[in-house]
């Protein structure tokens, strides 16, 4: 490995911004050849440490990027995400790249077409480095993956990531990549976003497509970008988002302009901050950093007001009966006839899930029905909510169990997803983006959440803290 | 309507007749293990008798029927 990697001068240019990279693409003063073999001479140096990687794609990478060199050169310049390399968490479909799902069942899996979102991300210019580690089958919360290794926080390697898409999380937050896409049907964008300092968006249902996602749980699946800032979140969401016929839930409402008011800034927009739930059970320093982030939207001019969310807590019994239910019909085929190529742990929430009764799912998506009409109204009053993306900073590798100080105990996936996991039952759109870090140096995440499709207005609200703080500057001392 | 009584808490025949009834094959020691998280879900999904849910369909696309 080229030492030259990990010089001060590499990591600028491997942790630059996606929107500044591209200016220097389009410039021609980098190379998407040599950016490429950067993050390649990054991967081989550091991935050794973090896992992040399940599959590097090398010469296909550096093909394309030779392949998009030659098209800038040729003035045929596609926009922001030409010659950028990224990497996809390995739930998405990859022609000709095997697709693992974190799983040992589909460990020889090569897809003979690409994911929707990659396909678009390849038309984008896009260069692909590779499939990133993940949960088994992207069910849990810690990315330790008991068939392709334990992915590590870049901040802290005795941390946990995050999951499921912790492997995206720790490639974009250690300059392994210039961006990447996740999946996240219980928080697992956001929540490993959080955790590892970076901005990670999950769309409103039916805004990108999941064809050639391997699902989790169809009702709750969401495609989206994980990224260093909220404007690169906004050009990969531009990319990905629209109509697909492949996919049954999507939406096709038009895609607007992510771009348009990013710097608009929150001068008379009106956001909640829930009284109920998003508060309780949250280490002191995390409600800390989020309520002065909170503040501080009120200072640039946002109009912050407490809010009640009476029935937030009941989108646990709702969200989890259907993720339960629906990857246990899934899986119920490899379940029945390879029961030992599952981990023990993703094995057990399977059975859990095949003992969910029907009249129970059916409850659960009328209760969900519910929560969306309430949800809904409360969007007439305010334009955003602010609330915690994790309750905790990054649990420790060995940790199975949060204790709180009223004696209640959670294990890290129910404790790390709690915030996270309402607004895929409700589908409406969530980021999470860097507002502090922990006495011990972790990344704090602040969430912001919107009524169906207003993508815009979290980003709008997302970059406005972002430029007003100075937390997505740093980085992690081990890149 | 009026707030249902909530069911027995489930037990560990139960849980077997039910985990018998999918036909997985699932040894007697995991069976162990799947006893409190079932048990805790299934005491979950009565805490959501608190909504209306007689007004209410099952959730089925729902941004595009809304839209």
């Amino acid at each position: 490995m080229p030492e030259s990697a990990t010089s001060p001068e590499a990591r600028a240019l491997a942790l630059l911004p996606v929107a500044a990279l591209a200016e220097r693409l389009r410039r021609r003063e980098v190379s998407p050849v040599e950016i490429t073999r950067l993050y390649l001479d990054r991967i081989a140096a550091l991935d050794p440490t973090l896992s992040a990687f399940i599959t590097v794609t090398a010469d296909q990478a550096l093909a394309e990027a030779a392949a998009a060199e030659r098209e800038i050169a040729a003035g045929h310049y596609r926009g922001p995400l030409h010659g950028v390399p990224v990497a996809l968490k390995d739930l998405f479909y990859t022609a000709g790249v095997r697709t693992t799902a974190g799983s040992k069942i589909l460990a020889d899996f090569v897809p003979a077409e690409d994911a929707t979102v990659v396909a678009r991300l390849r038309v984008a210019g896009a260069i692909s480095l590779g499939k990133t580690n993940l949960e088994e089958f992207a069910f849990g919360a810690t990315s330790i993956n008991p068939h392709y290794g334990a992915c590590r926080n870049p901040w802290d390697p005795t941390r946990i990531a995050g999951g499921s898409s912790g492997g995206s999380a720790a490639a974009v937050a250690a300059g392994l990549c210039g961006a990447a896409l996740g999946t996240d049907s219980g928080g697992s964008i956001r929540q490993p976003s959080a955790l590892c300092g970076l901005v990670g968006l999950k769309p409103t249902y039916g805004r990108v497509s999941r064809h050639g996602v391997v699902p989790l749980s169809w009702s709750q699946d969401h495609v989206g970008p994980m990224t260093r800032t909220v404007r690169d979140a906004a050009l990969v969401l531009q990319a990905i988002a629209g109509h697909d016929p492949r996919d049954a839930a999507s939406s096709p409402a038009p895609v607007p302009d992510y771009l348009a008011d990013l710097e608009a800034g929150v001068r008379g927009l009106r956001l909640g901050l829930p009284r109920d739930f998003f508060f309780d059970r949250v280490e002191p320093e995390i409600a800390a950093a989020v309520r002065a982030a909170a503040q501080t939207l009120a200072g640039l001019g946002a109009r912050v007001e407490e809010i009640p969310l009476p029935h937030a807590h009941l989108t646990y019994a709702a969200g989890a009966t259907i993720l339960f239910a629906e990857a246990a019909a899934y899986h119920e085929p490899w379940l029945r006839a390879r029961p030992a190529d599952y981990g023990p742990l993703v094995r057990a929430r399977l059975h859990v899930g095949a003992a969910i009764l029907a009249t129970d799912y059916l409850k659960a998506q009328r209760a969900r029905a519910a929560l969306v009409e309430e949800t809904r109204r409360l969007f007439a009053d305010v334009d955003a909510l602010l609330t915690p993306t994790v309750p905790v900073a990054a649990p420790r590798q060995d940790g199975d169990r949060i204790r709180w100080p009223d004696g209640t105990e959670e294990d890290v996936r129910g404790a790390t997803l709690r915030f996270t996991r309402p607004f895929n039952l409700l589908g409406f759109p969530a980021i999470s983006v860097p507002c502090g870090f922990t006495a011990d140096g972790l990344p704090i995440g602040l969430q912001i959440v919107a009524g169906p499709f207003a993508e815009r207005t979290v980003l709008q609200v997302a970059r406005a803290y972002e430029a007003a703080t100075a937390w997505g500057a740093r980085h992690p001392a081990v890149c | 309507m009026p707030t249902p009584p909530s069911r027995p808490s489930l037990d560990r025949a139960t849980l077997d007749a039910l985990l018998a009834a999918t036909g997985l094959p699932i040894a007697p020691d995991e069976r162990d293990a799947l006893l409190p998280p079932t048990r805790a879900l299934y005491e979950a999904l009565d805490g959501l008798d608190a909504l209306p849910l007689h007004a209410h369909e099952p959730a089925a696309h729902f941004y595009l029927a809304a839209e």
